[in-house]
């Protein structure tokens, strides 16, 4: 008998095993098991070829986990319908004791027409609060200029960890509503909370903030000196390389470290943008604009580089943009500003 | 030519272009990254209006000239309206100011304008400790605060949103930039205080990739402009000011022409 599927021990709830050697075990509950192994396998940097998971129950968002994190055998003590459904679609061998229609848990039903493993994946990272992102609450808020109100939301909320796309018309206040969130200007009304805070109580680089450049300068600033704009002062020499070596590889932009940023191409300048964010460690993402001014190679880029924040770090990301390609490719919700009565 | 340096006016000169070339390049990277030029142009107007008042006090010019400029300075700050409108109103007020002045307290119109000129080797040690302390201060404020200048010469938006304070650093920037034209004008004069505050920058921009480097390589070439200015100065008996503007401006000439071969070669 496979290993795997040897009786799991009293009080462990996860065991994994590559091949026939154990890796990894937890005996946390819900799906914390699963996150946990998500953060060794990445902690590691090993690429394990065979990996067959114990686990003590299957509902539906356990197997979108086990399948995003490559998971080839997998035995459940007790397993949902809904989740055997979706580790057949994937070609992931099942094995289990008992098997029920459906867990009786929110989680479960959450996800009952959901077949996507990615959106799966990203909607029980932010339930489970795994992702760096911070929530976002407004409400009642006007937004303007010399207390003249130009724009008014009710309410929106995004989750930490989740992402929204803000479109709009010219004009309508969505420069300024950037500018309200990184107070540059005060609201004329409502509240702004992220995690529950205002605004004005934030730690500083809480917010990463890529806008949309039009000119070259004729001055130089390196990418490095780019990147390590909002890093941690207290960190040590080596901790601060490490750090800026490691955003610029995630974001790979690592060939770029010496050159002068205004010498970059756009797509070039935006992964350099969001390797600063990295560096940062912005629980908070506002990109202005993001794909003005690039071309379709460098825009499929960055398209697969915020998926991978999106998966990864999970920052609170939200966009402005008119881009339709954009909003198409990345499926993200989308709020649409629009015209106002006064 | 070194024994001229024992004579005390020579020697307060050397080191205040020593100084001085080492600061005033740095005071130069900010004046044209924060785009500072119309205020420099309204400071130097300043120093006309200092002139005047302390020549029509009898009263000693560095002070007078240093606070001049920094009222100007806070008035252009503090005055609600775009830095190039409110220097280009600085700019009519100071010298208006600076010729009713002249009339009403019968200044000699040429005493106050030897500002243009400078005047390196007339330099008390007042103005060397002034400028020392200048010296002083803008290293350490761009060593202690790089990453900070860095955001904020790259955009003051994104520099907000990093938590950095970007009025009470530009406002810092523009009162160390006063100073340093207010003693560039004793030194070397109105007319040639790009000489040293903005040449060493155009030639380093030619030559750097970084913000870090940019920074070194002003205050390199405002050394090397200085120090071969002076000397030539004192060898063949020239002007201070016009001799470095010169050297400067034939230094820019051969690294540009140097640069665009190295570029018409990479293509």
């Amino acid at each position: 008998m496979d290993n795997f599927l040897q009786p799991l021990i009293e009080g462990t709830t996860l065991n994994v095993f590559n091949g026939d050697d154990l890796i990894f075990k937890s005996s946390s509950s819900w799906l914390y098991p699963l996150f946990e192994l998500e953060r060794f396998l990445k902690d590691s940097n090993l690429t394990y070829s065979n990996l067959c998971a114990h686990d003590t129950t299957g509902g539906r968002a356990a197997a979108a986990i086990m399948i995003k994190l490559n998971i080839k055998k997998v035995k459940f003590n007790l397993v949902s319908e809904r989740a055997k459904e979706l580790l057949d679609e994937n070609n992931v061998k099942l094995f289990y004791d008992s098997k029920i229609d459906k867990l009786k848990c929110k989680t479960e039903d959450l996800f009952q027409k959901e077949n996507n493993v990615d959106i799966i994946f990203q909607k029980i990272k932010i339930r489970a609060k795994q992702g760096i992102g911070l929530d976002v609450n407004i409400k009642d808020l006007s937004i303007g200029y010399n207390n003249k109100a130009i724009y008014h939301f009710n309410s929106l909320e995004i989750k930490g960890g989740d992402a929204l796309i803000i479109e709009g018309d010219n004009g309508i206040g969505k420069t300024t509503f950037i500018k309200t969130l990184l107070r540059e200007i005060e609201p004329i009304n409502g509240t702004i909370l992220i995690d529950n805070k205002p605004i004005n109580k934030l730690d500083t680089k809480t917010i990463g903030y890529i806008k949309q450049e039009k000119e070259n300068q004729p001055f130089p600033v390196s990418v490095k000196e780019v990147v390590s704009m909002g890093i941690n002062k207290k960190l040590s020499k080596a901790e601060k390389n490490y750090l800026i070596d490691t955003s610029l590889r995630k974001c790979k932009a690592i060939s770029l470290i010496d050159r002068n940023y205004y010498s970059l191409s756009g797509g070039e300048k935006q992964k350099v943008s969001l390797a600063r964010c990295l560096c940062q460690k912005a629980k908070i993402l506002i990109l202005d604009e993001p794909t003005s001014f690039l071309d379709k190679e460098s825009k499929s880029q960055l398209i697969t580089l915020l998926k991978a924040f999106r998966n990864g770090e999970m920052p609170t990301i939200i966009i402005i943009t008119h881009d339709k390609d954009l909003k198409e490719e990345l499926k993200w919700d989308t709020y649409k500003m629009e015209r106002q009565n006064a | 030519m070194l024994s001229l340096l024992t004579l005390e006016p020579i020697f307060k000169a050397f080191i205040a272009i020593i100084l001085s070339s080492i600061s005033f390049p740095l005071c130069g990277v900010m004046v044209l990254r924060l785009d500072l030029v119309p205020l420099r142009y309204a400071l130097m107007h300043g120093v006309i209006l200092g002139g005047a008042l302390a020549l029509a006090l009898s009263l000693p010019t560095l002070p007078i000239i240093i606070l001049v400029n920094l009222i100007v300075v806070l008035l252009i700050i503090k005055i609600p309206s775009s830095n190039s409108f409110s220097s280009a109103a600085a700019m009519v007020f100071t010298m208006g100011l600076a010729s009713l002045l002249m009339h009403t307290f019968n200044v000699p119109a040429k005493d106050s304008l030897q500002l243009l000129w400078g005047s390196p080797f007339a330099l008390s040690y007042l103005d060397l400790t002034i400028l020392a302390i200048l010296t002083i201060t803008v290293i350490l404020y761009l060593i202690l605060n790089f990453n900070n200048i860095v955001s904020i010469f790259f955009d003051k938006s994104i520099a907000r949103s990093l938590g950095v304070k970007v009025e009470l650093n530009y406002n810092f920037m523009v009162i160390i930039i006063a100073l340093c034209v207010a003693l560039a004008m004793r030194l070397i004069g109105a007319l040639l205080i790009d000489a040293l505050l903005i040449l060493p920058v155009l030639i380093a921009t030619r030559v750097s990739k970084a913000t870090k480097s940019l920074f070194i390589y002003s205050s390199v070439f405002g050394f090397i402009l200085s120090i071969s200015g002076f000397f030539t100065t004192l060898y063949f008996n020239l002007p201070l000011s016009a001799t470095i503007a010169i050297i400067a401006v034939a230094l820019y000439i051969v690294i540009s022409i140097i640069k665009n071969i190295k570029i018409r070669n990479l293509k």
